[in-house]
């Protein structure tokens, strides 16, 4: 069965990056455009098995979504270099590991694929 | 290492153990033997007189008992009755003969094989009597006080003597055992000592060996690490190899020290640097965290870890590679070089380069150089005291922005540094940003008061064919009021000359972003002049039009081409004068505005989208861009926002017409009065009272 990931970022230009790099490498991809977004989508998707969220979203942030976010599914957050305290906080709710962005599309590949082989 | 310690006793324990066994082996058999011996002798004394004096009695208890039984037989010389009456006797075991005599002493009967008769009876009776191998006794036959003959047992002393040759046999036995088994034992001790000397004579070797070799071993060890603390006592790079919480290993370069102070056992790097470079030790913690969560690949791990911290005025960059080959990895070696020269060496070529585009632009157009530097310190005026999120972030976007077009590379990646922060955060500009762009701009206005030198003598540019025009119409009786009103527009800049900045700025950004060659085109301006102190805000502003032009709307050439197109794209700028107003216009042949992004930006941001006139107030709105990704460029939404407040505090407007695959044309109008109009008999009439 194909693997789902959902990518959460208010840029459509992240989330077709993420979406593009991912699919390429043989994942399901669903997208959501915030936290809120990403929480609804859930609820339809029980089924995915990993999450990359962004941290500066509008409606509901990164932080906001892994308070509310089942435990247990894997987050990964996507950051830039300006804010290591928020990826100190995200790591602190539960948030299995964090990208830099820019980041490598074949490095963020082989992430999801050791943080889904693992879960 | 295992040191094998000397074994200095070895001979003197072999020879001792050998000695101990013997003692032991001689002393044992000794004791057996003459245990043996003594329970021999002991038996011995206790078989002999035993077995005799069994013997006796049989030979006496024999004699009384037959007597008794024979008597009848011997009365009446019946050697039938009196072999009878031996009974059990005759067949017992010892018992040799038995003879009977009647009283004349002739033999009666007789059973075995008997002795010289005479003898038998030579001794007294009821006595044994010993003979050359038996005992004898006899005793008299009676009957009512009458002898009637007499009976005698001989009785074998074969067992006895059997007995006695057993027991000297067994003895001897035992001293030929304890002999043989003395020697035997002797004979397996020496073979055996012998065996373990020469077992331990090999050992001693190898050890011997196995000890040279562990000291040549060693030696040749303590000249590597010698050698390698000399190189790590010499290198001018920090080799540090730490665990995954961060703690540092003894073995390090000695600059490790002389860099950062005094590294305590125990000491962890993050730490160490925390003082000098709090954000490094967080992302350094952050990085160790991934690694040790082992939940991304070990090359991005890597890959995030933090690449360069500061120390003071010092620079120092960080590479990091896993020891061993081992994942999840457990050590990290870090490769710390100081870079500060580097670093300021190629600051300094940067310097040198804006440098020498600063000064193309101040020898190409000195007013405008120094106007903007006006606008600019300005804005950086704006910044240098908290105020509100909104005009903070247009305040960097636009400082931003402006310096891009003056080369100013350096201080613009500041401003966007700071703008990306911002972005990121939603916090107004924090202490420490403000600190580090007042500081970058102070130096950069160092640098350019050096080019600029002494302010500029206060001049009027005029083009000649203006001036032999207005020669002309003072030849021609032109009134004072007209030739003054001339004049006075001359105090004003040529828009000509700010179009001429922008289609340049334009063109440099279409070949940084990879869009080829871009056509500027300026409209015929007339002779449009205006206060260039009054404009500069406007001016500085119009850079996010011409942004917005080039980066989003002129397509690359391929999809130009692809769309029917000229490959090259075109950017028209221009101003047309009408009575009373001023419409300044930027125009580009690009894709146009994507209303659908703006509409989805706009309901996003809680902006009415319903008609098109709402998506162009939302298009000025801040935050609103079609791009997804800022660039050091645009797509923050900030600009076009930015542009509108500064038309509008000049009592103008501006609107937008564009259609997809059309182009995009911005129109600012102002109210304006052209100085030269004021005066009577002017080629244009106006209605406009003036600014």
């Amino acid at each position: 069965m194909t693997t789902k990931i959902m990518i959460i970022d208010d840029s459509a230009m992240v989330r077709t990056q993420v979406s593009r790099a991912l699919t390429g490498a043989g994942f399901a991809v669903v997208e959501a455009c915030d936290g809120a977004d990403g929480l609804e989508k859930l609820v339809s998707h029980v089924d995915v098995s990993l999450v990359v969220c962004d941290v500066n979203m509008p409606r509901m942030n990164g932080i906001e979504f892994l308070e509310h976010v089942q435990p247990g599914l894997p987050v990964v957050m996507l950051t830039t270099e300006g804010q290591p305290e928020l990826i100190a906080r995200a790591r602190s709710l539960g948030a299995k590991a964090w990208i830099l962005k820019p980041f490598k599309p074949d490095l963020l590949v082989a992430a999801a694929r050791k943080l889904t082989s693992t879960t | 290492m295992t040191a094998i310690a000397p074994t200095p006793g070895r001979a003197f324990s072999i020879k001792r153990l050998r000695s101990l066994s013997l003692v032991v082996l001689v002393g044992g058999l000794t004791l057996y033997t003459l245990v043996m011996f003594t329970l021999v002798q002991h038996l011995s004394e206790r078989f002999g007189p035993q077995v005799r004096a069994d013997l006796e009695w049989r030979a006496l208890r024999g004699a009384e008992a037959l007597a008794v039984t024979t008597d009848v037989g011997l009365v009446v010389s019946d050697p039938t009755i009196v072999t009878d009456a031996f009974g059990a006797y005759a067949t017992a075991g010892d018992v040799q003969a038995i003879v009977a005599l009647d009283a004349t002493g002739k033999v009666v009967a007789q059973h075995g094989t008997a002795p010289e008769i005479a003898r038998l009876f030579a001794g007294p009776p009821r006595v044994a009597t010993p003979g050359p191998g038996y005992l004898v006794s006899w005793a008299p036959a009676v009957i009512e006080g009458t002898t009637v003959g007499k009976v005698a047992v001989v009785v074998s002393t074969q067992r006895l003597i059997d007995g006695e040759a057993l027991l000297v046999s067994v003895e001897r036995t035992t001293v030929i055992a304890g002999a043989l088994g003395l020697l035997l034992g002797v004979l397996v001790i020496l073979v055996f000592t012998r065996a373990v000397g020469l077992r331990d004579s090999q050992l001693h070797d190898y050890a011997h060996n196995l000890e040279a070799k562990v000291e040549a071993r060693t030696a040749e060890l303590d000249a590597r690490n010698r050698g390698m603390q000399l190189v790590l006592d010499s290198v001018a790079q920090g080799f540090i190899t730490i665990d995954l919480d961060g703690t540092m290993a003894a073995e390090r370069s000695a600059i490790v020290e002389r860099w950062f102070g005094a590294v305590p056992p125990g000491t962890r790097f993050g730490e160490l640097i925390r003082a000098h470079d709090d954000g490094y030790a967080l992302w350094f913690g952050l990085g160790l965290d991934s690694l040790r969560g082992d939940f991304l690949p070990l090359a991005l791990c890597l890959d995030q870890m933090p690449p360069r911290f500061t120390v003071g005025d010092r620079t120092f960059q960080v590479s990091y590679s896993p020891i061993g080959d081992a994942e999840p990895v457990r050590e990290l070696l870090l490769v710390v070089s100081d870079v500060t020269t580097q670093v300021a060496r190629e600051r300094e070529q940067r310097e040198q380069r804006e440098l020498v585009a600063m000064f193309q632009r101040i020898t190409s157009d000195r007013g405008g150089f120094e106007e903007f530097l006006t606008e600019a310190s300005s804005l950086v005026d704006t910044l240098a005291a908290p105020t509100d999120l909104v005009t903070e972030k247009r305040a960097v976007h636009t400082l931003k922005g402006n310096c891009a077009i003056y080369g100013l590379e350096t201080f613009a990646e500041v401003c966007h540094g700071i703008e990306s922060a911002l972005e990121d955060s939603g916090e107004p500009v924090s202490e420490a940003q403000r600190q580090s762009l007042l500081t970058s701009w102070r130096s950069l206005v160092a640098r350019i008061g050096k080019l600029l030198g002494a302010p500029r003598r206060e001049m009027i540019e005029v083009e000649p064919p203006e001036l032999v025009e207005l020669i002309a119409r003072t030849t021609h009786g032109a009134p004072p009021r007209e030739v003054a009103a001339v004049l006075t527009s001359w105090m004003h800049e040529p828009i000509a000359r700010y179009f001429e900045r922008l289609g340049t700025h334009a063109q440099g950004l279409a070949r940084r972003l990879g869009k080829g060659e871009l056509s500027v085109a300026i409209g015929d301006t007339g002779k449009i002049r205006i206060d260039a102190a009054r404009w500069a805000p406007f001016w500085a502003a119009m850079v996010h039009a011409v942004r917005n032009a080039v980066d989003h709307g002129v397509e690359p050439s391929d999809v130009r081409i692809a769309a029917g197109k000229p490959a090259q794209g075109r950017l028209a700028l221009g101003a047309e004068r009408s009575p009373g107003r001023l419409a300044i216009t930027i125009a580009d042949d690009g894709g146009g505005i994507d209303w659908t992004a703006v509409r989805a930006k706009a309901v996003r941001l809680g902006l009415p989208a319903g008609t098109q006139d709402a998506l162009v107030a939302a298009l000025f709105a801040d935050g609103v861009s079609t791009r997804d990704e800022a660039t050091e460029l645009s797509g923050r939404g900030v600009g076009l926002a930015a542009l509108r407040e500064v038309v509008v505090s000049l009592g103008g407007t501006i609107d937008v017409v564009s259609r997809t695959g059309g182009g995009t044309r911005f129109v600012s109008t102002f109210p304006f009065t052209d100085p030269e109009l004021l005066a009577p008999g002017a080629h244009h009439s106006t209605t406009e009272a003036g600014r």
